[in-house]
């Protein structure tokens, strides 16, 4: 978050109003995604109370675990939903001709995306996944033979969930606020519902902030989960779960829980289309697309992973998982951020008040300028970039230009005024070979201009194949046998 | 009674006091900075009767499956003169003794009205026979009673276990029922559980040197039983809790300039909520609200997860326009600036800055004219 951002916090809190920001979306939106609202039981790791879920908005498909006893076959039906709507992603494919590190290959055309309410639910999915991907897969029946590989993938969505620009699974609170800053704070922000009653409040609300006071009331408010709030526990759940522990009861209880749960998830559920709704409103950014081919290679290549291998991921990251993990996400960071900034005139404004890029009018083009270096002329051109920003780079900083993605402008000399300043940049890319020059490049003056410190070459550090690494050496550790003697 | 009793006793009013317990203790470090909350801690006021009387949300209610799950785990643990827990202690902290000694206080003085001092008596004697080699040491003590010295006060608090090696160390155990995923646990809920054990570290400290024994002797590591992965199987872990004790015993010498806060009150303050006959809170909203007036606050959206009052609060903190309820965030960016009136006055031209105010007041309207560039479609 920006200066620019807390200013305008500020006024939204004053007005009442959220107020929008990057106006670009930079995550795919798909146009069939499964929507996935889960619910944990108060208590035990990880075990499971209800998912809600599905493509259709109307017609929720809703599992409920029993509040003792196996979960396994509410598991066995979750893995087939999820594992139906990812196998629609895998039937038809498109030829990748082979780049400069990569052979040619087959990439699915489309790819499964999970969009969830909040950045807890998806560390719960996690959770889960750790839970799921080393129990022994039942062969006596069949319909849970699903939950191992389930757990697979909730792992590989989760993982991916880490990656910036990644959008396989996305919480819709942390979506909605690339997009709108509310007048309440961020840990406020990650309850979906008063998010959306700040960004899109009901007609008959006076502001967003009168919607949001009205979102939180005690009696209607609903958590989002995966965790159910104290109240709820205490006064619904926990008298259903001692009716269901009188073993004659059980088949009511259990449609009471499943009645019970229904009403508690639908107006969540009802949000977090709502959410999808206002975000495919927004255009896509240049650059969403690129990520999206590369969504696309990812999914493909776990597919085929858990085809000619399988076997499911470390149980913790061990140090050269980790170190891999934590490079990937650097780079992806760096790529995202050196995207949005060419694509998002939000995020050069959010840059500009970081001290990370200035605006300013050209003033002056000295297009014929060379150097000689070396034996050979070089064609550099040189321009004056008047501006207003405080400058705190230094000379020598490379930038880069939204108006020529590829170009490159390293500041040769600052000179401050009264009120604007001076920077000298001279063209370092961009400008095309020398048999055929790229003119284009040479801005006129009079141009307005947002210069950025251009990204660093960024390159990903050298690890063992991936075959050499324990990461493939999937497995629970020896010393944690979990599921044998377990009781639940 | 002291005057400093006295005066806390007037605070809270004719309910009797809600004692500090080491949960409260760890949600004061929290938010150590808050005038208000240590007040009415301090005096031992209701804050949940308060704020349910005032008709706010209670953000700490607790759930009954959630104090279930905790039980059962527990009794698991302890079970059967604590064999389970006597299995993990050894190899935790490679317990030698073939016979380990169990002592369970839970059960003294059940039948007296006040069994806490009689528990804490029990707890005191065991530990100090232990500590002093004068009888075969009790090597582990179930739900014993220890006292510490808050702001003058003493409470009394119950840790889970206090273990005791043979010549050695007494260690610190809780017991906490959240999982222990693959050697990590939920941060907020280890942090809690850190610091609780600690202020069980400090009073059995403070036992120990009220009878001229080396407090050393309690070991700054403690002992976490929790549940491992998915399973309800416990494991033990050794944790370090050496900067919590620190930083709670710092916590608790700043609690010694509560005369100073008091004094400040105005004279007849009081957050007594004049329960009628049939105990419901008849006192006025209005004179409530008021004696919370006179007790500054120091709100952070973070307050809902420690402090019944939080509701409260933020609507106090957003009636102020006082910057900290946007979130740190909002907060740091406009260091110096108490409210968003003040930091958009500035922003806007309508107040001139202050010296100290100048380079944020400049970089605020910064942001305003790239924001303005923006909706003009410039740059
Ligand atoms: S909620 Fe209020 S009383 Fe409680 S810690 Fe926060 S500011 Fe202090």
């Amino acid at each position: 978050m920006s200066l620019l951002a807390s200013l305008l916090r500020m006024r939204a809190a004053t007005t009442g109003n959220a107020v929008p920001t990057s106006q670009l979306r930079h995550l795919h939106l798909s146009d069939r995604p499964l929507m996935m609202l889960p619910l944990e039981q108060t208590g035990p790791a990880a075990r499971p109370l209800a998912v809600m879920l599905g493509t259709d908005p109307r017609h929720p498909q809703l599992l409920v675990a029993p509040p003792s006893g196996s979960t396994a076959p509410m598991l066995g039906a979750l893995a087939a939903t999820v594992t139906a709507y990812i196998d629609e992603h895998q039937q038809r494919s498109e030829q990748i001709p082979a780049g400069t590190n990569r052979p040619a290959r087959r990439r699915y055309t489309d790819a499964p995306q999970i969009l969830v309410p909040n950045p807890k639910t998806v560390a719960y999915l996690d959770r889960l996944g750790r839970d799921l991907r080393f129990r022994p897969a039942d062969t006596d029946i069949p319909a849970q033979h699903g939950v191992p590989r389930l757990g697979q993938w909730l792992t590989h969505f989760a993982d991916r969930a880490e990656i910036p620009g990644s959008c396989a699974l996305v919480p819709l609170t942390g979506f909605l606020t690339m997009h709108w800053i509310t007048g309440q704070s961020p840990l406020e922000d990650e309850d979906l519902a008063l998010l959306l009653a700040w960004i899109d409040p009901p007609r008959d609300a006076a502001s967003g902030r009168d919607a949001a006071l009205a979102a939180e009331h005690p009696d209607t408010h609903r958590p989002a989960g995966p965790a159910t709030d104290a109240r709820f526990d205490t006064e619904q759940l926990a008298p259903l779960f001692e009716q269901y522990a009188r073993t004659t009861a059980q088949p009511r209880a259990l449609q009471d829980l499943e009645r019970l749960l229904a009403h508690y998830l639908q107006p969540t559920w009802d949000l977090m289309w709502q959410a999808y709704t206002l975000l495919h409103a927004l255009p896509e950014a240049d650059s969403t697309a690129r990520r999206w081919n590369k969504e696309r290679s990812v999914f493909t290549d776990f597919s085929t992973y858990l085809i000619q291998d399988g076997r499911p991921q470390a149980a913790r990251d061990q140090a050269v998982s980790a170190a891999v993990g934590l490079a990937r996400r650097e780079e992806a960071t760096a790529a995202f951020d050196a995207e949005r900034a060419m694509d998002d005139p939000f995020a050069r404004a959010e840059l500009r008040t970081a001290g990370r890029a200035f605006a300013g009018t050209v003033t002056t083009v000295d297009a014929d300028r060379c150097v000689r270096p070396k034996a050979r002329r070089q064609w550099r051109p040189m321009l004056t970039v008047s501006t207003t920003d405080p400058v705190s780079m230094e000379p020598g900083q490379l930038l880069a230009c939204h108006a020529h993605r590829n170009a490159r402008y390293k500041i040769c000399d600052i000179a401050p005024g009264s009120a604007t300043t001076q920077v000298q940049l001279e063209i370092t890319a961009g400008m095309g070979p020398e048999s055929r020059p790229n003119y284009n490049v040479l801005p006129d003056p009079g141009d307005l201009l947002t210069f950025t410190a251009a990204p660093d070459h960024y390159r990903l550090p050298e690890f063992p194949p991936r075959n050499q690494t324990p990461w493939t050496h999937g497995g629970p550790p020896a010393e944690h046998p979990d599921h044998e003697g377990e009781e639940r | 009674m002291n005057p400093l009793d006295a005066q806390l006793d007037a605070l809270r009013g004719s309910r009797p006091p809600v004692p500090h317990n080491a949960r409260t203790l760890a949600a004061l470090t929290a938010n150590p900075g808050c005038d208000r909350r240590a007040l009415l801690d301090a005096a031992g006021v209701d804050k949940d009767a308060l704020a349910t009387h005032l008709g706010l949300p209670r953000p700490l209610r607790s759930s009954r499956l959630a104090l279930d799950h905790a039980a059962a785990f527990e009794h698991r643990v302890t079970v059967h003169g604590g064999a389970e827990l006597v299995r993990l202690l050894r190899k935790t902290l490679g317990l030698t003794i073939p016979e380990v000694g169990y002592d369970d206080v839970n059960s003294v003085g059940s039948d007296s009205p006040s069994p806490l001092p009689l528990r804490h008596a029990h707890t005191r004697s065991r530990i100090l026979s232990a500590a002093k080699g004068t009888s075969a040491p009790r090597t582990l003590l179930d739900h014993p009673v220890l006292r510490l010295t808050v702001a003058g006060h003493q409470v009394y608090l119950e840790p889970d276990v206090v273990a005791f090696q043979h010549h050695g160390t007494f260690h610190i155990v809780e017991i906490k029922p959240f999982a222990v995923i693959d050697g990590q646990a939920d941060s907020a809920k280890l942090t809690a559980a850190v610091t609780q054990a600690a202020a069980h570290v400090l009073a059995l400290q403070e036992l120990l040197a009220d009878e001229d024994l080396p407090p050393e002797r309690v070991s700054d590591s403690v002992i976490l039983v929790n549940p491992l992965n998915f399973s309800n199987r416990p494991i033990a872990t050794l944790v370090n809790a050496r900067q919590k004790i620190k930083s709670l015993s710092r916590l608790l010498g700043r609690l010694r300039r509560l005369p100073e806060l008091l004094d400040r009150l105005p004279p007849g303050t009081t957050f007594d909520l004049a329960a009628g006959p049939d105990n419901t809170p008849t006192r006025p909203h209005g004179e409530l609200t008021d004696a919370l007036a006179a007790t500054r606050p120091l709100y952070t959206p973070g307050c809902r997860q420690h402090c019944d009052l939080a509701f409260y609060c933020r609507s106090e903190a957003r009636n102020r326009g006082t910057t900290g309820a946007l979130g740190t965030k909002v907060r740091d960016d406009t260091a110096g600036i108490d409210t968003t009136a003040t930091a958009l006055a500035l922003t806007d031209g309508h107040l001139h800055p202050s010296r100290d105010q100048a380079d944020i007041t400049q970089a605020l309207r910064h942001a305003h004219r790239v924001h303005a560039d923006l909706l003009a479609g410039l740059a």
